[in-house]
């Protein structure tokens, strides 16, 4: 079920009353463990059976792995691996492997082809496998000591405000908060309905508006001007943002009432300087995931810099293809590892910090615009199509909405200003109240009454 | 809102305009803002007038008597809607004088009844009552009834529709953006407030006969098992308990696009309603059949059948409308 729709309000206020009658007792757990699954079964209860599985096998894998030698863990942790990423990659990608295979074949001549499966994704496979992955590889590097109780365990695993869109939160930084009575007291319920309301004003109000045009011009892009194509990028580069972001804030609004804090996914992303720093602001919590869990132990920067850059391209190219199985996903984590690569390779150049910041924002920007296109296109074809349109300045039909303009100009300047000396002001409590008016006011007199699904759902 | 509405009292030839049809906060403050002597008109799309230009509705035609009349006519205003409507909104039209009109097309099939889950295509959704067990059309789950409640209980969600309508039309404001992408969004909320359809737009004036319409053959629901019928006598209840002086005409039917069996039915069904309106005591007038040529469709005359219609009903005393 969606943040957004009546039926997740009742099972919240179902959810948040139980746990408030709960938190004291050692029932906690198993209550939220029960609305976690039901939240789950929503979508599809042959859901259910899949997490439990790998939940059941990496609680076991961890429990296997207290006192036992490095081979022996070794040896554990493998079994996760295969489970999880099995798993995902199975769902996720045996028909992109399938149809790939198809196209090589087909490309030497051979009359040969592999049968293309139609599964049907479950909800959140990306984000609950990553998670429990995270727990089994800290449990093997003796980082955190495994985790004896089955449902606290299973609780962090699904924990519904963050199971099916992430942050992909740390066993370090979740269980401990689930081995304690959660706080609830005025203060979450002041910090977690504002940041619920504007996760809800991100996704409905601006989102989905957003959406409106970046649909009809990449319905048919090869109709399309320069000036429509250029805007729908932009429109898409903020429709993803305030999608996901306000997602994650509803994630985190709703947790925050619980008592329980979720790390900041998202930390004004179109800011960044540089494509390192975007790295750092945007999915922050994937970002990390792929720097913890596979740039450090492909060695990181550990062995010069010619391994690093391939570390750090390896990783770019696995974090595309994290977020969809085709070749666009690939073709923009590439992008992002090249501009990575470069930056390493100029990056401590003098003439770099003589650029002023704006200027780097500002290109930072262009540059992750212009890659969003992989993102949405519906195919590498038609990504490179439309650059093309846009830099051979085609005269369109389509008369670019000013009031679309002027949101995404707004939205641009709202994360520069979060990032200078003026975010002061905006922390001011008067500031805070008009803005949580005013996205309100708006929800209540304009916001269409049915709200689009995630864009981060597909993953 | 009261301040848009000063000075757009409903006048002889006024009839809201087609995109304010589901305001209904609008409609109550439009019920309430015409003079105390003017006789109310409530009614569907037949007494609105699809067909027929301003000065060419049933009720401009009736303005020719001593009485004045208004057109608060609302396009697809079935029963069980009009109950609602007047449930919900109607306290403005306390101890006026109302004339119904009662179009018997909702008692045509057992569509009508509202049963049917998967009926979505119902008019005026939001007016269908909520808990009401037997209407399963156009929305039956939980989450529909109970968005049903809050829209009819709260202000609020009125008013949001009346400022959508006013401002943007059918469309929402995202979409009026897109529509109009050079135009400041903000500038229709600041005009004034326009409720009326706009006079001088063409109609389509072609009979059921050059629209190519087949006979029909319908399935009749008795009063006694109609559920629109139910919620119309409920209607009558509801006014005259709250001081109304009501009277009821009957509209027309176009007899001529019945299929034998279906007319047979059809004067089978019409003593049935006649015997209903006589035991509640109300003036009611049956209105006469009107030549093929008068109607555009089933239900719907065209501006000579109003003219028509109009004479029959301020020649009968039963109607006061002199």
């Amino acid at each position: 079920m969606l943040f957004h729709t009546w039926e997740f309000a009742v099972f919240f206020a179902i959810a948040f009353g139980g746990h408030l009658l709960l938190k004291r007792t050692r029932f906690m757990n198993h209550w939220l463990l029960a609305c976690s699954y039901v939240f789950y079964g929503w979508w599809n209860w042959l859901f259910l059976g899949l997490i439990l599985f790998t939940t059941s096998i990496d609680y076991a894998v961890a429990r296997g792995m207290a006192g036992k030698s490095l081979s022996i863990r070794r040896w554990l942790l493998s079994i996760s691996l295969v489970t999880n990423l099995g798993l995902l990659g199975f769902f996720k990608y045996s028909k992109f492997f399938a149809e790939t295979l198809n196209q090589l074949v087909a490309f030497t001549g051979i009359h040969l082809s592999v049968p293309v499966p139609h599964l049907l994704l479950p909800v959140g496979i990306s984000f609950f496998t990553f998670q429990s992955l995270s727990y089994t590889i800290d449990v093997y590097r003796e980082w955190i000591p495994a985790e004896r109780n089955f449902i606290k365990f299973a609780a962090f695993v699904a924990l519904f405000p963050q199971l099916v869109a992430g942050p992909i939160v740390r066993a370090s930084h979740l269980l401990p908060q689930l081995a304690s009575e959660p706080r609830i007291g005025k203060q979450n319920i002041l910090d977690g309905i504002p940041l619920f309301v504007a996760g809800l004003f991100k996704k409905v109000a601006l989102a989905d508006y957003l959406a409106l045009y970046v649909d009809r011009v990449f319905a048919s892009p090869e109709n399309q001007g320069s000036v429509a194509l250029l805007c729908a990028a932009w429109a898409f580069t903020f429709q993803i943002y305030f999608d996901f972001s306000g997602y994650t804030d509803m994630a985190r609004g709703v947790a925050r009432m619980m008592g329980f804090d979720l790390i900041l996914n998202f930390n004004n992303p179109y800011a960044a300087v540089s494509p390192r720093d975007f790295w750092q602001r945007w999915h922050i919590s994937l970002s990390q995931w792929f720097r913890d869990y596979v740039y450090v132990p492909l060695g990181g920067n550990r062995f010069g810099k010619g391994r690093a850059y391939f570390n750090v391209i390896l990783t770019m190219l696995l974090s595309g293809l994290w977020h969809g199985a085709a070749w666009t996903f690939l073709v923009w984590g590439g992008l992002h590892a090249a501009a990575r690569a470069i930056q390493g390779l100029c990056g401590d150049a003098p003439f770099f910090d003589r650029i002023p910041r704006i200027v780097k924002q500002l290109l930072m920007a262009h540059f992750a615009c212009l890659c969003w296109i992989f993102f949405r296109a519906g195919s590498v074809h038609e990504a490179t199509m439309i650059l093309q349109r846009i830099f051979s300045r085609i005269p369109g039909q389509e008369t670019v909405p000013v009031a679309l303009v002027c949101v995404m100009t707004i939205a641009w300047l709202w994360q520069l200003a979060s990032t200078s000396r003026v975010r002061s002001i905006m922390e001011q409590p008067w500031y805070r109240g008009a803005a949580l008016g005013s996205m309100v006011l708006y929800l209540v007199l304009f916001a269409s009454s049915t709200g689009g699904q995630f864009i981060y759902f597909q993953f | 809102m009261n301040s848009d509405l000063r000075g757009v009292a409903p006048g002889p030839e006024t009839r809201l305009a087609k995109r304010f049809s589901d305001d209904y906060l609008l409609f109550e403050k439009l019920l309430g803002s015409g003079s105390a002597n003017q006789t109310v008109m409530l009614g569907d799309s037949v007494l609105w007038g699809i067909y027929a230009d301003d000065a060419s509705t049933l009720p401009a035609k009736l303005n020719a008597g001593s009485r004045p009349v208004v057109n608060l006519g609302v396009d697809g205003l079935h029963p069980v809607a009009m109950y609602t409507l007047i449930v919900k909104h109607g306290a403005t039209l306390r101890n006026r004088r109302v004339l119904l009109l009662s179009n018997p097309l909702w008692l045509s099939g057992p569509r009508h009844n509202l049963g049917d889950p998967q009926d979505a295509a119902v008019n005026h959704p939001g007016l269908l009552p909520p808990f009401d067990l037997r209407i399963r059309a156009g929305g039956s789950g939980w989450k529909a009834r109970i968005g049903r409640w809050i829209a009819n209980s709260w202000e609020f969600v009125g008013l949001r529709t009346h400022i959508r309508r006013k401002a943007y039309g059918d469309s929402t404001l995202s979409e009026w953006t897109l529509k109009h992408p050079a135009e400041n969004p903000l500038s229709p909320l600041l005009a004034p407030l326009q409720p009326w359809e706009e006079p001088g737009q063409r109609r389509d004036l072609r009979t059921w006969t050059r629209r190519r319409i087949s006979l029909q053959d319908w399935d009749w629901q008795a009063p006694a098992r109609s559920l629109q019928w139910e919620y119309f006598e409920k209607t009558l209840s509801l006014l005259q308990a709250q001081g109304n002086r009501v009277a009821v005409l009957v509209s027309p039917l176009n007899v001529h696009m019945m299929t034998e069996t279906t007319k047979a039915k059809y004067r089978e069904l019409q003593p049935q309603i006649e015997a209903r309106l006589k035991a509640r005591g109300l003036p009611y007038l049956l209105l006469k059949d009107l030549p093929s040529e008068a109607y555009a469709d089933a239900s719907h005359p065209l501006p000579a059948g109003y003219a028509t219609l109009a004479a029959e009903i301020l020649a009968n005393p039963a109607i006061p409308l002199e």
